[in-house]
């Protein structure tokens, strides 16, 4: 059921273009989304369709003792209710992200977290199923919640009984001379800080439209979920089918993800149970907007620091311990390696050898964690780059003159971490030099927002402007394999080897058409990132024809293999591997056609110009005559070919500890070098960022337009966390920001110029030199706005040791001086 | 799931109303709960009207009612009875684009596409009180507007180049 | 989040209105729907019917006597905000209408439906409130009056009755001639749509605006969500008056309003730091409205 993109209206390309990557070519998505006519999954409505709802409940923590649902049943325009048991009589649970765990898609015995759903009510429209709702009466027991991540884990009270444990994973890595360094060190600084629950919030909503097919015995399903050729298998073991009878797709226009939507086959699974439950009727199910923030299965990191720094009188840095709670609600699903990732960038730009990374997951009774843009990595940034303020601080030293003396050196390039992952390329105390000199030439000069007698007029007036100068890595390309380290044997790793590395390739494919048009399928799913135009550009560079003789559309689950997918900042080093194996096999085989129709060798014709020609230039057959050529003849299609490309550092044998030890391996290394210039009114505690300034290198740049767009939506994601966003819960467990009245998005009214300046350092793993990117301006945003806010504030010896700096806690802050 | 489906029952009273939308009329006859939102999308088929949170904030369903931008999701259909409705889908002529539209996409203010729909409204709505709106004045008109993709930068510039583009066709 | 059925009323007249208010049980009345489409969306409210009084003309009019603002209740913020008569004449009004949620939501949102609605963090009943304001109430029975400050009781809780109808708030003009008044509504917001944290509305008059220091004669300050209803303390309005501006006053203001205030704590702003933002706004507040009084 994978959907065609229409080809309607393009702005037409420039017919002597050099080449198409390295351009910022617009965008072929647009069209149809200015227009109205993009579909997203809100709009998709079959014949005969039928509405699903939810009901949730109230109760952190509760006992189901009875349900009631016999008024709703009786209406006559109910068609069908669900409980947890009609569920379990049928199905089964779906997997978490930890071996030891299961979740009901609806809640069986007792409910764990405020938004759990109960039941399910299928009829016409969401107006009459909300009446039914109603309808439905649930009597509960009521038990204590338990809503203090640190105090959970002395296992008081079970989230879950049958764990024995609010505690089902933790690890304590230690690389190099840990106790050692400390001992040893001048100074040992010991801080902690706080990372808010915080999470992507797109502006749509979950959506599925699921339709089981009796005769088949199969499942249809369409869904707004991320990954979806990687986390079917959330969907089809609930089920009890198949792989190849579920078939997950995903329209081609998602409103925005950011990995939110990696978790949500909850409402695949349930929709699809309704469907077959109704003999095949298809049923269709939209979140609204209070569900998604209450309990729609999307929140992220939320987490406790303890940071330990050991530095000698000089400022070098001679030892880390990171350590960290991180509250994952009542299940932990797939994205629960989002506590490993920051192992990618343990260090941060720094030259730190002997270092700790010491995490407890731990459950309470809320909503569960997703993956969030940074997957972890941001909070980690922030508790680090928060204790390095701190340590530079309590030594009297200017924390830029302690940051760039501990960074890694251009000469120490490609350099390996402890933690086993290597960044690639780049100079990093350059970068930090050159965002230092920009800000301090544009800013400090007369009229600046720096101008010392403007600062000095500002804090007459109560108010204090700061600026800092930090450097930040952007791990990207993630491999596969280690992602379920949590759900490995820990102390079999050891003894891998590379041969039981089980990497993901990036699978794409293409088929001619009879009017010569390319049209190529991704086996992954977007939500704004500009694949179609990205793969345009690369395959018309590859192929030397015109983007617009390029179609990109998407495969569903059955017809595409398991891959990674679009995440972890992948997809432009995967796809131009991607594209450039396909169009070399696309290039082939449309030589071999020819060769064959001419009943030449194949070392006599040459492709040139989407076209293959006889070396003696006297013929030559277009797209449209090897279609016809190849549809006449027998055998395989020479005008389909397909390309799977493997993870780009396979081969490289440094990588090798990281892969075979299952720590996150992310070879290529985005930095940003940021300088966000904050504002404190100090009798309110408001922070305004008034402009914020950003370096930033991803290498090559395949479409500049879409990454500086990506950094400054990432950039805007990274200031609504610093500052306004939070998902709080009171000691009962009850949410406390369940619309965006409380949930606090940014608007054109926080969000101020944003000053981005590109380099290209390229990276030299991968083919084109591009670097990941994606997740950047979210990952650097707020431990830079943080460390802002700490210069800001420094005359009052304060830091932001807690993520949202919301008014109040500076306030807090400045009461108790 | 269309609202033609939804037959007067006792408990689900209904009544007919009629309005223009995008130009053309439309009657129906609805219950009184159906939000605008609801009924541009499903009964009149206009998926360009976007619903993202539907209590008022997000703007992605923000159409002009009788020369007045509103947030579709916060009003019930029946209020609308004998109004008039613009909608994204009302704007371009002959299939092309608005340039509006068409500055959105030079300047790349749109990602994933979801509150487009209202910022080009709202768009429109600005520069129809002010064609050349300083820095300030875009700020406080597109305030009704979340995007969650762009950061707002591009959409700025989108601005400046319809506003442009618009002068130039006066 | 879709509203129970309800039958829908539009009537074109007052008399109307109030007639199904009465006949009809479990009605609302429904005027811009900004605030009530949400309760009815989450359910929380469920009425059997719907008066749509967007219809009545006669309830929409900003009309000024030299004793009098008067404001019909169905006049949108948006209008409000941009009246040049209020502008130059009660600033206080325009500006507090001109910071209700964003730019869509003013185009339709009524003060009669705001002040109906009565949410303590509202920032017309602190206007009310402070300037001393009355409301015009319409029943079956005919209209009648209520000060500001008999009106809220309690917590979204007032002393209309279920079968009324606002139809206009009224400001007396005559203790705020223009040429001697500065007026200023602030306060914190944190976002462009979300409720205030806490609001401000401050009104001063002087003797001499021409004089070196000028006397403040008459202050105003009214309160939003520094307690479960719009709050004016007197004590602090005294403690500016009679002298010109200074800081040891404003200080004292200040510190009166922090300590009589009684705010409820709330995600990211607890019971003490909204007396901070009481104290400072409120000084804030003062100092603006001396400013503009003085120009």
């Amino acid at each position: 059921m994978s959907r065609s993109e229409p080809a309607i209206d393009e702005i037409q390309d420039e017919p002597d273009e050099e080449t198409f990557v390295g351009t910022g070519l617009n965008r072929v998505e647009d069209h149809r989304i200015l227009t109205g006519d993009a579909e997203y999954i809100h709009d998709i409505t079959p014949e005969a369709c039928l509405s699903m709802g939810l009901l949730r409940t109230t109760h952190a923590h509760a006992d189901i003792v009875d349900i009631d649902t016999s008024a709703a049943k009786e209406h006559p325009d109910c068609d069908l209710v669900l409980t947890g048991e009609d569920v379990a009589a049928e199905y089964n649970p779906m997997p978490c992200g930890l071996n030891s765990m299961s979740e009901w898609a609806l809640a069986r015995d007792t409910v764990r977290f405020v938004g759990e759903p109960v039941a399910l009510v299928v009829a016409t429209d969401r107006y009459v199923v909300e009446d039914l709702i109603d309808r439905i009466d649930v009597e509960y027991d009521t038990k204590d919640a338990i809503t203090d991540p640190v105090t959970a884990r002395q296992d008081e009270t079970l989230v879950h009984e049958e764990l024995g444990t609010n505690v089902p994973d933790s690890e304590r890595l230690t690389f190099g001379e840990v106790d050692a360094a400390f001992e040893d060190a001048d100074n040992v600084i010991e801080s902690q800080y706080s990372w808010g629950r915080i999470s992507g919030v797109p502006l749509e909503t979950a959506g599925v439209v699921a339709e089981y097919d009796e005769e088949t015995d199969s499942f249809d399903i369409d869904c707004n979920i991320q990954l979806h050729t990687l986390v079917d298998d959330t969907i089809y073991e609930p089920l009890g089918y198949d792989a190849d009878d579920v078939r997950l797709s995903v329209p081609p226009d998602v409103g925005g993800s950011y990995g939110t939507k990696i978790a949500i086959h909850r409402y695949c699974t349930l929709a699809a149970m309704a469907s077959q439950q109704l003999d095949g009727r298809p049923v269709k199910y939209v979140e609204d907007r209070i569900e998604n923030l209450q309990g729609g299965d999307m929140h992220s990191s939320d987490r406790e620091y303890m940071m330990r720094l050991a530095y000698d009188d000089d400022g070098i840095i001679r030892g880390l311990d990171v350590n960290f709670i991180d509250d994952f609600g009542a299940y932990p699903r797939y994205p629960v390696n989002q506590a490993l990732k920051p192992l990618s960038v343990v260090t941060n730009a720094y030259n730190i050898e002997p270092v700790r990374y010491n995490y407890e997951l731990v459950l309470t009774n809320k909503t569960a964690q997703t993956a969030y843009r940074g997957f972890g990595v941001d909070p980690h940034l922030y508790a680090l780059e928060s204790v390095v303020d701190d340590a530079a601080y309590d030594l009297g030293m200017d924390p830029y003159e302690f940051r760039q003396q501990n960074l890694i050196q251009p000469e120490q390039m490609p350099y390996k971490l402890p933690s086993k992952n290597i960044y690639d390329s780049g100079d990093f105390p350059e970068a930090l030099a050159r965002i230092r000199e920009l800000v301090e030439s544009e800013e400090r000069a007369e009229g600046g927002l720096l101008e010392p007698d403007i600062v000095e007029k500002k804090r007459d007036e109560g108010k204090y402007r700061g600026v800092s100068y930090t450097v930040h890595i952007e791990p990207g390309v993630s491999g596969a394999d280690w992602t379920d380290r949590q759900r490995s044997d820990r102390d079999e790793l050891t003894d891998r080897e590379m041969d039981d590395v089980d990497e993901l390739p990036e699978h794409l494919r293409c088929e001619l058409e009879a009017d010569g048009t390319v049209r190529t399928y991704l086996a992954t799913d977007s939500s704004g990132q500009g694949h179609q135009t990205l793969v345009k550009q690369l395959l018309a560079d590859q192929l030397e024809i015109l983007p617009s003789d390029i179609e990109v559309d998407y495969l569903d689950s059955v017809e595409a293999p398991t891959e990674y997918g679009s995440a972890a900042s992948r997809m432009a080093v995967m796809l131009s591997g991607a594209t450039e194996g396909l169009g070399e096999t696309v290039v082939d085989n449309l030589e071999q056609l020819a060769a064959r129709h001419w009943d030449v060798d194949q070392d006599l014709v040459t492709y040139r110009d989407g076209a293959v020609e006889r070396d003696d230039k006297t013929e030559r057959l277009s797209r449209i005559d090897l279609f016809e050529i190849d549809m006449e003849a027998d055998g395989d299609r020479l005008t389909y070919a397909e390309y799977d490309y493997e993870h780009p550092v396979l081969d490289i044998e440094a990588f090798g500890e990281a892969f075979t030890q299952k720590y996150p391996v992310y070879p290529t290394a985005a930095f940003a070098a940021n300088a966000p210039i904050v504002e404190v009114d100090i009798e309110t505690g408001e922070i305004e960022v008034l402009k914020f300034y950003s370096l930033r290198d991803c290498g090559t740049q395949l479409n500049p337009t879409i990454v500086e767009g990506q950094a400054h939506g990432g950039l805007a994601q990274g200031i609504g966390a610093a500052l306004l966003e939070e998902f709080s819960y009171d000691e009962s467990g009850q949410p406390q920001a369940v619309t965006l009245f409380d949930y606090l998005l940014p608007s054109t009214k926080n969000i101020p110029e944003m000053h981005l300046e590109h380099s290209e350092t390229p990276s030299p793993f991968t083919a084109t030199g591009a670097k990941g990117t994606g997740e950047g301006g979210m990952i650097d945003g707020p431990a830079s706005i943080a460390t802002a806010i700490n210069r800001a504030l420094e005359p009052f010896d304060i830091t932001a040791d807690r993520i949202p700096v919301t008014p109040d806690r500076v306030r807090k802050k400045l009461r108790e001086e | 799931m269309s609202m033609d489906d939804v037959s007067a029952a006792p408990d689900r009273p209904t009544q007919e109303i009629s309005l223009t939308v995008n130009g053309e009329d439309v009657t129906a006859e609805i219950e009184p709960r159906v939000k605008l939102s609801d009924f541009l999308r499903n009964y009149v088929d206009l998926n360009g009207v976007r619903v993202g949170c539907e209590h008022g904030v997000c703007g992605a369903c923000t159409v002009s009612f009788d020369g007045d931008l509103i947030k579709s999701c916060m009003m019930y259909a029946v209020q609308t009875d004998g109004g008039e409705i613009v909608t994204v889908e009302g704007l371009g002529e002959d299939g092309s684009l608005h340039p509006i539209q068409e500055a959105f996409h030079e300047e790349h203010a749109l990602q994933c596409g979801f509150c487009t729909s209202g910022f080009v409204m709202s768009t429109k709505d600005l520069l129809e009180e002010d064609p050349d709106p300083s820095q300030e004045k875009m700020e406080a008109h597109l305030s009704s507007n979340i995007c969650r993709c762009t950061g707002y930068q591009n959409i700025y510039d989108a601005v400046r180049t319809a506003a442009t583009k618009m002068e130039e066709d006066d | 989040m879709k509203p129970s059925a309800f039958e829908y009323h539009r009537p074109e007249t007052v008399e109307e209105a109030v007639t199904l208010l009465t006949d009809l049980s479990e009605a609302e009345l429904m005027a811009g729907n900004q605030s009530l489409s949400i309760v009815m969306a989450n359910r929380l409210a469920d009425p059997d019917h719907i008066i749509d009084i967007n219809a009545i003309d006669e309830l929409s009019h900003i009309d000024t006597t030299t004793d009098t603002v008067d404001v019909g209740a169905l006049t949108r913020h948006r209008d409000i905000a941009n009246s040049p008569v209020l502008k130059e004449n009660y600033a206080v009004l325009p500006e507090a209408a001109g910071q209700i949620a964003g730019p869509t939501v003013r185009n339709r949102g009524t003060i009669g439906g705001s002040i109906g609605e009565a949410d303590p963090a509202g920032n017309y009943p602190c206007v009310l409130i402070a300037m001393d304001g009355e409301l015009e109430l319409a029943s079956t029975d005919g209209r009648r009056t209520v000060d500001a400050d008999d009106y809220f009781i309690a917590y979204m809780m007032t002393e209309i009755e279920e079968t009324e109808l606002i139809t206009a708030a009224r400001f007396p003009r005559e203790p705020f001639p223009a040429s001697r008044t500065g007026m200023t509504f602030l306060g914190q917001k944190r976002a462009a749509q979300t409720w205030p944290t806490l609001s401000v509305a401050g009104a001063v008059r002087v003797d001499n605006p021409e004089s070196t220091d000028p006397v403040v004669e008459e202050a105003r300050i009214g309160l939003a969500n520094a307690a479960d209803i719009p709050l004016r303390i007197e004590s602090v309005e005294t403690a500016i008056e009679g002298e010109p501006l200074g800081d040891a006053a404003l200080e004292n203001a200040g510190d009166i309003a922090y300590e009589q205030v009684s705010p409820a704590g709330e995600m990211h702003a607890d019971e003490t730091y909204k007396r901070e933002l009481a104290r400072e706004y409120t000084k804030r507040a003062f100092r603006t409205a001396y400013d503009r009084a003085v120009a």
